[in-house]
Formats: C-alpha cells, structure tokens, sequence
C-alpha cells in the first residue's frame, strides 16, 4: 500500500468516525462451577463505517467471546452482565431475542471458522443460500436461485450454477468458506465478524480469503471485525488493529502505526513472536500462560508475564494513553518500554 | 509490513479448489455400489423382496383365494393340490400365507411410519428444547418403556377390542420411545454443531434449525432402526393376532394363521402353524439383515 492510499485510507476512517458501532465497558462473565470468569472486562471499542478491523491476541485473550456478546450468541453459562454495544444507536444488550434474530444476518452477520462445520452437511449449497434469501429477503424461489448465483459468482466461485447443487463435503475448505461469505453478505450486513476466518485453509487459500473480505468492504461497505490470531494475517487485511489480552483492548492503532511503533509489552512480545524467514532459528515466545480469568491478576492483567513490570503495575490498572492519532495503548511504563526498544536496536 | 492495494486482483479460485461435484444421480449410485458389496444387506433385501413380490402378485401366484373355504379338504396335510396344506375350514396355507403378507406388512408399516413420526418429532422437540421440557418429556417415555413391551402392548390392544387398526396402534405406541430416545440423543449433539450456530447467526428461527437444519441430520440412525423395527413389528403384529387380540382369526393374517392352526396342535396338524411362523421368521430375519447391513452402509466410519 502506498503512503497516499494509506493517507486517504486513514482519512477516510476519520470522516466515518461517527461510529456505526460501539462497545462500552462490556463484561461478559462465564459462570462456572470453580467460580466466575470475567472473559470481557470492561472491554470499549468503535468500530467506524466500513472499517476493517483486526481484533488479535492469544487463544483465551476473549476474542471470539467479544464476538459471540456483539450478536449476543454467548452460550450459558456465559452472560453479558455489563456494559453496552450500541448499533446503529440501540444497545443490542437490552434487544430481545425476537429483536436479535432480525439483527442476526441482515444487520450484523457472523462467519466462523472451519466454514465447512458451518454449512448443513444433508443441505446443498443452493439450499442454504436460497433458504436464506426466501426467509430473510423475502424473495421467490426464482428471484433467490438467481441472487444465489450472482452472490456465488460475487466470492469468486467458478461454475456458480453447478455448485448450487453441490453438497458441503464435496467442497475444499476455501470453497466452503467462500460459500459462507456469499451467505454472510446475502442480506446486506452492515457488520461482518468473521472468527477466524482463514484458520486451516492453507496459505495460498488463506490470501485469497482474505483479499476476498476486503473486496466485499470495498463492494458493499460493509464494517469487518476479522477475529485471528495471526498477525501476518491482520496486516494484509485490516485498517486498525486492535490487541485484546485478558478481556481488553491493551493497544489499538492504524495498521501502519501499529507495526511501525507497537507500543505495549504484550504487542512487542506478539510481534516478536512471529516466525520469519531469516533470523534466529529459534522464535521468541512470551513467558507464561493467558491469565485465570476467575482469579484475575490485579492491576494491569499482563504485569505477571511482562518484564517492564514493577509494584505500581500490581496495584493499579493502567489507562489508555494516547500514542499517536487513533493509537492507544495501556500500559505504566509506555517512556522505558520505547526507550529500551530504542536501545536494543 | 507491506498490504497488498485493494485493487490486487483476488486470484481466482482455481480447479482443484474443489473435487468437481458429482450429481445426486450418481450419488446413489454409490449408494448402490456399497450396498451391492454387503452380503448381509443383500440377502436381506433379497428376503424382503420375496415377500414384497408375494404381497403384490398375490392374486396371480395364489393358486386358491385367501379365504376360499371347502370343506371337501379340511385339515389335509401338504400335497401337491395344497402345497402347505389346508386349514380346519379347507383353505389353502399357501395360498393364505402370500395373502397375509399384504395384511402382515400393511400393518407393519402403518405401526413403523406412526411411531417413526410421533416418536422423532417427540424426541426432537424434547432435546433441543431441553432444561426440564426434556426432563419431563423423557420421564414420560420412561413410564412408557417401564411395562414389559408385550402386556402393555396386549393392554393397548385389550382395551381397543381385536382388528387391524389395533394392532398398528399398540404396535406403534410400543415403538414411540424408541424412537423418541434415539432422536433426542442424535438431537442433543446436533445442536450444538457448528452448522447450528451459524444458522443461528444468520437469524434463522428456532423451527428453521430444528426442521431444515438439525432433524434432516438425524434421520440416518434412524432409518436404520426403522428398518429392523419393520420385522420386530410384523413379530409383535403377529404375536398380538396369535394370543386373539389383534387380527381376527378369518382373516389370512400370519399371526391369526398360527392361532387357528394351534388350535390343533393335539391333532398333530404341524402344518397349519409351522408355514406361518416359517413365513414370519423369514421376513423378521429379511429385515433385520437389511437393517444390520445398513448400519454398516450408512455409517462413513464402517465403509
């Protein structure tokens, strides 16, 4: 990307910045026999108008979590006891569930990962997709077989009229998950959350994926929250890049600046993780484990793996502190963590 | 860290995407195919076909009509006019014997397809709603299944007076459970499948997942119980007429054939009942070899 589409890319996301949706203080907590776990905690984001928006971390860092509370899918015994996601103006946490499932698909439509788990394996591809257009859009049995080809050919999938009548094991992972993006984007979503979208496809597949949600922004503008783990990943796709660790955002920038100034201790460590071609054989990995979310760390929830920690990060909990326009981060000890990055380099 | 501009072309999905899709026709072929190489299921078939053909063609093979009585020839033992035989009334075994399949195998059929549809919506309904809908539905299923299958069947059947519609519903009832059990099971792990919750974030509504999505996906365990429950329903039908509470006794039903043949067993007219229950082993046994080597068809872990 070229500094000048970057420039208007980030312009852009300024113009939109009336976001379409916002997160605030939002607890989703998991009730389990051992004792409560707060997965969210107090966990406020946005999410701009077109904007395609990483959400990374470890497994267990409560993204998919954030996910499944935004389409209030969170299956017992988990339950969002605080906070608010206002769409498009309305707290989605106070709809019923009547209110919900209309929201569900034609508002905010969610794809997951390993898409051929996703589609009915006894159902045809045309089936489901027509299904979904008869019901949700109230169109014919015609009108929807037409719209199933045109969406079909709109992810790319060759011979279109064929693949209607094919069932889901006779399709690769890409073509299923593919066939889940058309079936996402059927109604006209004003958000897409896609969990892990590219999670065991292989990596030519992987690109062409994601280069797929990103040509679905650009055709419908629609919002795109991509739930991964993989970074290499978010940077192809994403506009921002937000970094969740024990139920929060700890850091959250601009794509550019998030990999050319990453700032909190966790990101580093996620950064450096990373395997590369060249370099040491060995990957540097992050001490320890995810926090336990029923007996959480106090203060700042990373302190215990974090090697910049000293006894203010154990008392108190760290506020986001602005870092450039659009990038936060939270963490006491922003001044030596550059500095000593400064210095090792 | 370089992203690609929007505008990169998005490489098409090549061939080898996917496995190029073979139509359903040919789907059941394959069906065929496996099945063809599973003795046990052919031989099944092939029993069940010999009754099936007889139930059909009757009319035409049966050298007598079902109910033709002739006093002429009461009690003979089987010779070449009466190839099984003839009865206290002079009707023709054989010839009753290919009439009763129709009777046999309408009634099994009836009690299979009732039992089948209120058992699987029953237990459907009961294991995706759970919680204590659930509870309460599968204690009464208990109660049902707490009698010994055959009293609480001649309790139905005591109760509704001897006939055919009698015997298909005391043969049904008895079959509910099962059925219903078998369902809520299938059901209590499809719905936590993925394709579940995906519907569900599409805002499918809770009778779209249950009937197009979760249902369809549990009807294999089922059609393959449903196949062996055919013979244990002839087996039960046929026990009913036996002990006179289900099929009266002048109609050419294989059960009731066997009842009046007793009736003379001190005579020693083995005739009269041994073709019936011959006829009635065969089937019982059809069928549950085409169940057993359905199982094996149908289950992807056996092929």
């Amino acid at each position: 990307m070229t500094t000048n589409d970057l420039q208007t890319h980030i312009q852009d996301a300024e113009q939109h910045r009336a976001p379409m949706l916002e997160v605030r203080e939002l607890e989703t907590q998991f009730f389990t026999r051992k004792g409560v776990a707060r997965v969210l905690d107090k966990l406020s984001f946005d999410i701009g108008k077109g904007e395609i928006v990483g959400l990374v971390g470890e497994s267990g860092s409560g993204k998919s979590v954030t996910g499944f509370s935004i389409v209030n899918l969170i299956k017992s015994p988990g339950k969002i006891v605080a906070g608010e996601i206002l769409f498009e103006g309305r707290d989605l946490t106070k709809s019923t569930e009547d209110q919900m499932r209309e929201i569900r698909g034609k508002s905010i439509a969610m794809i997951f990962q390993n898409p051929r788990g996703s589609l009915n394996p006894v159902l045809s591809v045309g089936d489901q997709l027509c299904q979904v257009l008869k019901y949700r859009q109230g169109m014919s049995k015609e009108q929807a077989k037409r719209r199933a080809i045109e969406l079909l050919t709109l992810v790319h999938i060759p011979e279109p009229e064929r693949r209607l009548k094919a069932y889901p094991h006779q399709l690769s992972g890409g073509m299923a998950q593919r066939v889940m993006i058309a079936m996402a984007i059927s109604c006209g979503p004003e958000l897409l959350i896609a969990d892990e979208p590219t999670t065991g496809l292989d990596v030519t597949i992987e690109y062409q994926i994601i280069q797929l949600l990103k040509e679905m922004r650009d055709l419908t503008g629609t919002s795109v929250i991509v739930i991964t783990h993989d970074l290499n990943m978010a940077a192809e796709v994403c506009d921002r890049i937000m970094v969740m660790y024990a139920g929060k955002v700890v850091e959250q920038a601009p794509v550019d600046q998030f990999f050319s100034r990453p700032s909190h201790p966790y990101t580093l460590g996620l950064l450096a993780s990373r395997p590369s071609l060249h370099g040491s054989a060995e990957i540097p990995t992050i001490p320890g484990n995810v926090p336990d979310l029923i007996h959480r760390p106090s203060g700042c929830s990373f302190h215990p793996r974090c090697r910049w920690a000293t006894a203010e990060c154990s008392a108190t909990e760290p506020e986001p502190q602005t870092i450039g326009p659009h990038h936060t981060a939270s963490c006491h000890h922003l001044e030596e963590v550059q500095r000593d990055i400064a210095a090792a380099r | 860290m370089s992203a690609p501009t929007a505008n990169t072309p998005v490489i098409p999905a090549s061939a080898t995407d996917a496995a190029l899709t073979p139509p359903l026709r040919e789907r059941a072929g394959d069906f065929w195919f496996v099945l063809r190489r599973n003795p046990t299921a052919m031989i099944g078939l092939l029993m069940i076909a010999v009754v099936i053909l007889s139930a059909i063609f009757a009319p035409w093979i049966a050298p007598y009509p079902a109910n033709q009585i002739d006093f002429a020839v009461v009690s003979q033992p089987p010779s070449r006019a009466h190839l099984f035989g003839t009865d206290q009334f002079g009707q023709d075994i054989f010839s009753r014997i290919l009439f009763g399949a129709r009777i046999d195998l309408l009634i099994a059929l009836s009690a299979v397809v009732i039992s089948l549809l209120v058992g699987s919506i029953y237990g459907a309904v009961s294991g995706y709603v759970g919680g204590l809908t659930d509870e309460v539905a599968m204690r009464i299923m208990d109660i049902l299944q707490g009698f010994p299958r055959f009293i609480f069947a001649m309790g139905i059947a005591y109760a509704l007076g001897p006939g055919i519609q009698t015997v298909v519903i005391a043969t049904a009832v008895l079959n509910i459970p099962g059925y219903a059990r078998l369902m809520r099971s299938s059901m209590l792990s499809a719905k936590t499948s993925q394709y579940a919750m995906a519907a569900k974030a599409i805002g499918a509504n809770h009778r779209a997942i249950l009937f197009q999505h979760l249902v369809p996906n549990c009807l294999i365990p089922i059609f393959v119980i449903s196949t062996m429950q055919f013979g244990w329903a002839i087996l039960e039908a046929a026990g009913l007429s036996f002990i006179g509470l289900g099929v009266e006794t002048s109609r050419a039903e294989w059960g009731a054939m066997i009842q009046l043949g007793f009736q003379d067993f001190l005579q020693g007219h083995w005739w009269m009942y041994t073709f019936p229950g011959l006829a009635i082993a065969w089937t019982v046994l059809g069928f549950n070899l085409l169940g057993d080597g359905l199982q094996d068809v149908l289950d992807p872990r056996r092929r």
